[in-house]
Formats: C-alpha cells, structure tokens, sequence
C-alpha cells in the first residue's frame, strides 16, 4: 500500500470517528469499509460513505502534509424516509463537517491540520438510482 | 399463503461503504391473500430468508398478482 492510500485510509477511519461523535444516531463508513478491527459488512440505508481521495496533494515537498480531497454522501432509502428527514440528517452531517475538530486522532496515529466544507450538499442521480443521495465534498489537510 | 415462489439467487458484491445483497425473486399470490396482506410497491417481505424489496406489482394472472421483488439494500452510488 503506498503512503498516500494508506493516509486516505487513516482519514476516512479518523472522520468516521470524529462524525460519529458529533452524530451519534448516523452510521459513518469508509469507502472501504469495516474498521480496523472488522471486515466490511452489508448495509442498510441509510448510511454515510466517506471517502478520500487515494492522490492526494503533497504541496510541500519537505512536509508529510497531505492535502486530500474527501467525499460523504448520505444514503437514504426513499421507500422508508420521507424527504423531510433526509433533508434534517443532511442538515445534522453538514453542521457537523463544519465543526470537525483540528488535531491529533490518536486511533489512526493522524494529524488533521484543517478542513474545508465545499459548499453545500450536491444531490446525485445515478442511471440506476434506488435511493436518495447527496454529497459533500471538502478539502482535508492532515498529516500522519 | 403464495401460490409459487420463483428460485432465490442472491450475491453479495462489494461496493463503496461495504457490501450489497444483489437479487430478485417473483411471487405469485392469490388476489384475497394480496388484498388481506395490503402489501404495496417498497414493502420489504422476507422472501426464503431473505429480505426482498417489492420492486413492481402485475395482474395478469387470473386471480393472482404477482410480486417482483429485488434487493431491500440499496447501492452506493459511484460518482
């Protein structure tokens, strides 16, 4: 595994942590799933994938700062939550994203210097959709 | 009570987030036990041990309906 994926790794655990505690009724997952302890396992919506980039920048060649690009997308299923309820989680993760603590994370051995909430939630459509999606997108710098 | 229920065939792939239960099945049922039921489009019914979201609901049997279900998870979208 190269240095830059296996931040993206630390990252995506460390920001599922670090929500979870800010949402504690939301269930956080990396993009690839499980934890250090657990396998991935299957989902129910809703749920709220985070992923990091696996190219992150590293603008400063004599720094192991890493600048990464960072995506969470609320699943909802639609069958089973009005959109009134997605929109109040939706509202509850981007609070929280705004408030994400700079720091050291101890579990994952990471610093996260800042991050940068891109705007509001961007709704997604995919050819196939089942489900009620939207994503953030932000910029992480961290070191580890 | 169903009058058939086709074969399960189900697989878990992987996906962004975890795992996804893939899979269909079609149950044909009498009209006084769909009606009883009042089971409607995005119900989930378990279906030989595994849960099955009706996906589409057809009357061209005589007598019968006939449910088409898919997975009850949905996919992590890729974008």
């Amino acid at each position: 595994m190269s240095h830059e994926s296996d931040i993206a790794r630390k990252l995506e655990l460390a920001l599922c942590e670090r929500l979870r505690v800010l949402v504690p009724a939301q269930r956080f997952v990396p993009a690839k799933g499980g934890s250090d302890a657990e396998d991935a396992e299957e989902l129910l919506a809703p749920f709220t994938v985070v992923e990091a980039g696996r190219d992150g920048d590293k603008p400063f060649s004599d720094e192991e700062t890493y600048l990464m690009e960072v995506s969470v997308c609320l699943v909802t299923q639609p069958d089973e939550m009005p959109p009134s309820a997605h929109g109040s989680i939706l509202g509850n993760i981007q609070r929280a994203l705004s408030q994400i603590p700079r720091g050291f994370v101890a579990s994952q051995q990471l610093m996260i210097h800042g991050c940068d909430v891109q705007g509001p939630p961007r709704p997604i459509e995919p050819e196939d959709a089942k489900g009620h999606y939207d994503v953030f997108f932000l910029s992480v710098g961290c070191s580890g | 009570m169903a009058v058939s229920v086709d074969a399960l065939d189900t697989a878990v792939n992987p996906m962004p987030g975890g795992k996804f239960r893939d899979g269909s099945v079609s149950l044909v049922v009498r009209n006084e036990v769909f009606q009883d039921s009042a089971v409607k489009y995005g119900d989930v019914l378990i279906v030989r041990g595994e849960k099955m979201r009706v996906d589409h609901i057809s009357n061209e049997g005589a007598g019968t309906r006939t449910l088409i279900c898919g997975p009850a998870a949905i996919k992590t979208p890729k974008f």
